[in-house]
């Protein structure tokens, strides 16, 4: 009798053991890391405008003036792109090329053009204010760019300036220049 | 006197028999008893009890700079990535706690409008279990982040290699949004508990 219940301790002292381990049950735990990237990038959404300013020349008014060039044909318009760069280090840039008559391409005789110089500023507008960009065509190569950083909006291109190299007439034909606008995602 | 001696012979002989039949014997038993502490183990992609990987989605953005249409039509079966764990588990229904941040520009910066640095997605853990099937734990990130997924696996985890795979697909920004360049990031965070 006396060996029969120091065997029942036994077990009951066997059944806290396994009762503590399983106390101790282990979880374990994990992290994935997800991870990408997105490149600096510009794109136009409209990249090509011709804006045609019709006559350029004065038609009517003071009489010494009539046949020079009508400067408010260039500065009172405008031409819209629409674009976007995804990256706070974005510029914008400005090249103009004068307005050069194509149909006579020989030079002026005294008191004629054939050049209409101008400067073209371009305009985005970023959340945190608009951003302009210039170039003069009277200068050698492009303006200096304009960090635009992230934006998404019309590029509006205006005008000024507008003026021939001697304010002489101008040779009829057909007259043709452009503006190029760049939108670099980083410098 | 020979008949005296003959009479003490007997009284000893009896005395010596009478023990004998009255014997007694005795048993014992003996219980052998164990355990086994429920436990979930790694076994790859970490040690003891954590593991950890990551899942790289390069380019997130197209051409037009939204969200690519790889990774925004990806599906579990066909995800924009993953990745494979072996975790040991010796219960039979280990339970599976995911959860997940959503897709960020890191650091982060203001998004103006039209464009986005957050992209949600459906983080999701694909258990193959001893009874050779699979079952699909996920977690969809969204601006306000819902509480963690808990959910109990149908069958014990399956003994074999990469037992555990964590995916990443159904990636989403409002329509249209335009991503912000950089770098970006987000964690999935996995809990599995043996019952």
């Amino acid at each position: 009798m006396r060996s029969s219940l120091l065997l029942t301790v036994a077990a009951a002292s066997l059944a806290l053991v396994a009762a503590s381990g399983q106390a101790q049950a282990q979880s374990v735990t994990g992290t994935v890391q997800v991870n990408g990237t997105v490149s600096n990038r510009c794109l136009f959404v409209t990249d090509n405008v011709v804006l045609d300013l019709g006559e350029l020349s004065l038609q009517t008014g003071d009489v010494s003036a009539i046949g020079r060039l009508d400067g408010v044909k260039l500065t009172s318009r405008t031409a819209t792109l629409n674009g976007w760069c995804n990256g706070v280090s974005a510029t914008m840039a400005v090249e103009a090329q004068p307005i050069f008559n194509t149909s006579f391409t020989s030079t002026a005789p005294t008191g004629f053009e054939r050049r209409i110089d101008y400067t073209a500023t371009a305009t985005a507008s970023p959340s945190g204010g608009s951003v302009s960009a210039s170039d003069s065509t009277l200068a050698s190569g492009g303006g200096a760019a304009s960090t635009t950083g992230i934006f998404a909006s019309d590029i509006v291109v205006s005008f000024a300036d507008a003026a021939t190299p001697a304010g002489g007439r101008l040779v009829s034909g057909s007259y043709s220049g452009s503006v190029a606008v760049t939108l670099a995602p980083a410098t | 006197m020979k008949k005296t001696i003959l009479l003490g012979a007997a009284a000893l002989l009896g005395l010596a028999i009478a023990p004998a039949a009255m014997a007694q014997t005795v048993t014992g038993t003996v219980n052998v008893t164990g355990s086994v502490a429920a436990k979930c183990v790694v076994i790859t992609g970490g040690s003891g009890g954590t593991f950890s990987g990551s899942i790289p989605l390069g380019e997130l953005s197209q051409a037009d700079g939204t969200l690519s249409t790889t990774l925004s039509g990806s599906t579990n079966a066909s995800p924009g990535g993953s990745t494979q764990f072996r975790v040991n588990c010796n219960t039979a229904a280990p339970k599976v706690t995911l959860s997940s941040t959503r897709l960020s520009l890191t650091p982060s910066a203001t998004a103006p409008t039209g464009y986005t640095g957050n992209i949600d997605y459906t983080a999701a853990l694909d258990a193959a279990l001893a009874n050779s099937t699979t079952q699909t734990v996920s977690y969809v990130t969204a601006a306000a982040l819902p509480a963690a997924t808990v959910q109990s696996l149908s069958s014990s985890l399956a003994n074999s290699a990469g037992n555990l795979t964590v995916k990443a697909y159904a990636l989403n920004t409002a329509s249209g949004a335009l991503l912000m360049a950089g770098n970006y990031q987000s964690t999935i965070s996995i809990t599995i508990e043996p019952s």
